[in-house]
């Protein structure tokens, strides 16, 4: 099974940006590498299942890249390279990041660029992010200047 | 819209029904409803506003519904209470939470001769080069 779970309890989750530098350390750390083709996190706290509300911030870091299937209750934010499928609460794709794939989640905001399909309740499109693909939404804000391409859906 | 000078614009109040094709040389105010084309410079779309047809501005201010093709060759504002429904083509895209997109999106691209009535400033241009970078 491919599924990512992080461990429980941090006190904020607004802003998974703001997470210290160390902190973004031991996420990469957490990441064992299993084949070229599939990266893969061993799921290590079964019962960080029941708790994403205190869950943290699952982070690719910047220079990171990971090809595969992500799937969590809880957040990731991507400062590197993301391609594959993914299944999340949040996303946050950051100024540098790229993902590319098939996402489905509560919440996107990009700030990057993502490409392929996405399935979201909120989506929030920044000034300099380049969003394009096929997107089903129920809300939208695209900030002044963000780039969409593509076929839009409301749900 | 200055109440002075009025050269050029166009109000199409609430209530008021026009099909046809409308060209605005300056600002288009829509609080009706308008059934075909409509160009101009500048496009006022009220929360009454509702515009079926094709639509071609260089900003174009939603509040209200456009429903088939609407190009924006500078920009486009959606506001929370606007709608657009159908193809979409911008320079520069604003859309706030609670506006309505829907359709086939595409970036405005100096590709065609556009109607003489919208006129390709070199402010457009290097618009969108700014959104490039």
């Amino acid at each position: 099974m491919f599924s990512k779970k992080k461990k429980a309890k941090v006190e904020s989750k607004d802003n998974p940006i703001e997470v210290s530098s160390s902190a973004k350390q031991d996420e990469v750390d957490d990441i064992e590498v299993q084949a070229p083709e599939v990266l893969f996190v061993e799921d290590k706290d079964p019962s960080a299942k029941t708790a994403s509300k205190t869950m943290k911030p699952s982070i690719i870091s910047e220079g990171f890249e990971f090809i595969g299937e992500v799937r969590s209750q809880g957040d990731l934010t991507v400062d590197g390279t993301l391609r594959g499928t993914l299944s999340l609460n949040t996303v946050l794709v950051g100024a540098g990041g790229v993902l590319e794939g098939e996402v489905s989640c509560n919440r996107m905001s990009v700030k990057g660029n993502f490409s392929g399909r996405l399935e979201c309740i909120d989506l929030i499109v920044g000034s300099e992010a380049v969003v394009d693909g096929n997107i089903a939404f129920q809300s939208i804000t695209i900030q002044r200047g963000g780039v969409i391409k593509g076929m839009l859906l409301k749900k | 819209m200055s109440d002075e000078d009025q050269k050029g614009n166009l109000v199409v109040g609430e209530g008021v029904v026009i099909s046809g094709s409308i060209s605005v040389p300056e600002t288009a105010t829509v609080a009706g409803q308008v059934e075909g084309e409509v160009s101009a410079k500048e496009l006022f779309v009220t929360d009454s506003g509702v515009i079926r047809g094709k639509v071609i501005a260089e900003v174009i201010d939603l509040r209200g519904e456009v429903h088939d093709t609407m190009t924006a060759s500078k920009s486009l504002f959606v506001r929370a209470t606007g709608k657009a429904l159908g193809t979409v083509e911008y320079a520069l895209i604003e859309i706030e939470k609670g506006g309505d997109l829907q359709g086939a999106l595409s970036k405005f691209e100096d590709r065609r001769k556009p109607d003489n009535l919208t006129p390709l400033t070199i402010a457009q241009s290097s618009n969108s080069k700014l959104i490039e970078e």
